[in-house]
């Protein structure tokens, strides 16, 4: 699986540059799936199935003017006893839409999320064109391998130091 | 984990819809309840199907024909997979990846009792992930013999191994509360190898 490490030898004993313990932006974010917001409801409902996805930016000229989901589709057409052919993406659409700059670190992207309590966000670049997007699922998993190759180190780290024996007590006390 | 029973993170009161409701009453029904999945049951309440949002999307908003009055029992999937009211928490896991789905409803005979989502599950696995970052913590700080060295090791290996399979299917809640626990993880992990100047410090409890 194509994924850094947590910067480099995990052995190394200087700190390694925050940034490198967190993904860039970039590597790992989607091909992003963008929709015009004259579109109908109910030809975003059909391309979500076409192109697999839940999810797609609503952009003119390439910058993002809101996004929506697959829920939002049929809990603002079919719920509201709206037509969705009759419906345009830009009647059921989020807005306003908040992005992530190109290159930003995890964390920021993180924290955008939980702030606006979205789980996916447009990446833009500096004249705001859509780039990509970056899903919770791709910061969960490179965070998720970032925490596999920890344990790892922990253990590596571990071998060269001194040991004493405090009792061999399990460590989980569950177990 | 694997001697939790799925009943103990089930939701008890599952939202259901008959059959012969139309999709856009059953659409209106999940924007009221603010759910994004209900069971499909006949008159007598025999469960018979799972309906999600999605489902709605995909197979009625999709189509160029007005399908909005028609039953929802033509759009649920089916048959609906469940697991018996005995289950342990193992068993909801596996269905759900063989499945490929992220909730599971329980049933004793043909009675609907309960239904446990992944979120609630990865609830748990993270509350053990951030017990887990603890120990590792108060591991580090203590000289330790080489046995339980290593046991820390397979351990930490096999969990997150295991929690790794499981991600895939989770939904945001159980990912926000996970990649806060994560975060606070790999900060102890990362002080306790010595990253920090401060690895020693207690303040981070």
């Amino acid at each position: 699986m194509d994924h850094p490490d947590f910067g480099g030898d995990p052995r190394r004993s200087e700190p390694p540059d925050p940034d490198t313990l967190s993904m860039k932006t970039s590597p790992r974010a989607r091909r992003v799936r963008t929709i015009s917001p004259d579109a109908s409801a109910q030809e975003a409902a059909e391309l979500m199935g076409q192109w697999h996805v839940g999810f797609l930016v609503v952009v003119e000229d390439s910058i993002p003017v809101g996004v929506v989901s697959d829920r939002d589709l049929a809990m603002r057409t079919l719920a509201r006893g709206l037509r969705p052919s009759e419906c345009r993406v830009s009647q059921v659409m989020t807005t306003p839409v908040v992005t992530l700059a190109n290159g930003s670190s995890h964390q920021d992207a993180s924290k955008l999320m939980r702030k606006h309590r979205i789980r996916k966000l447009p990446v833009v670049d500096s004249n705001g064109r859509i780039v990509s997007v970056l899903t919770a699922d791709d910061l969960l998993e490179s965070l998720g391998k970032q925490v596999h190759g920890l344990a790892k180190a922990v253990s590596r780290e571990l071998d060269n130091e001194a040991i004493e024996d405090p009792g061999g007590s399990s460590i989980f006390g569950r177990e | 984990m694997q001697d939790l029973h799925a009943m103990a993170l089930a939701q008890h009161d599952v939202a259901t819809v008959t059959e012969e409701t139309t999709a856009r009453g059953t659409a209106e029904k999940m924007d009221e309840l603010g759910l994004g999945c209900l069971v499909v049951v006949d008159d007598s309440g025999r469960p018979l199907g799972l309906v999600t949002d999605r489902d709605l999307t995909l197979r009625v908003v999709a189509r160029t024909r007005d399908l909005s009055e028609e039953p929802i029992s033509r759009f649920m999937s089916k048959p609906l997979v469940s697991v018996s009211v005995e289950a342990d928490l193992d068993e909801v896991i596996h269905a759900m990846g063989r499945h490929g789905i992220r909730r599971i409803p329980i049933l004793d005979g043909d009675t609907l009792v309960g239904m446990v989502a992944l979120d609630d599950v990865l609830q748990a696995l993270a509350v053990e992930m951030s017990d887990l970052g603890k120990e590792t913590q108060g591991m580090m700080r203590h000289a330790v013999d080489r046995g339980i060295l290593e046991r820390l090791d397979r351990d930490l290996d096999r969990r997150l191994h295991a929690l790794h399979g499981r991600l895939q299917y989770t939904n945001w809640a159980a990912r926000e509360s996970f990649l806060r626990k994560l975060d606070e993880f790999r900060e102890r992990v990362g002080k306790a190898i010595g990253r920090s100047p401060d690895a020693q410090d207690d303040s981070s409890d």
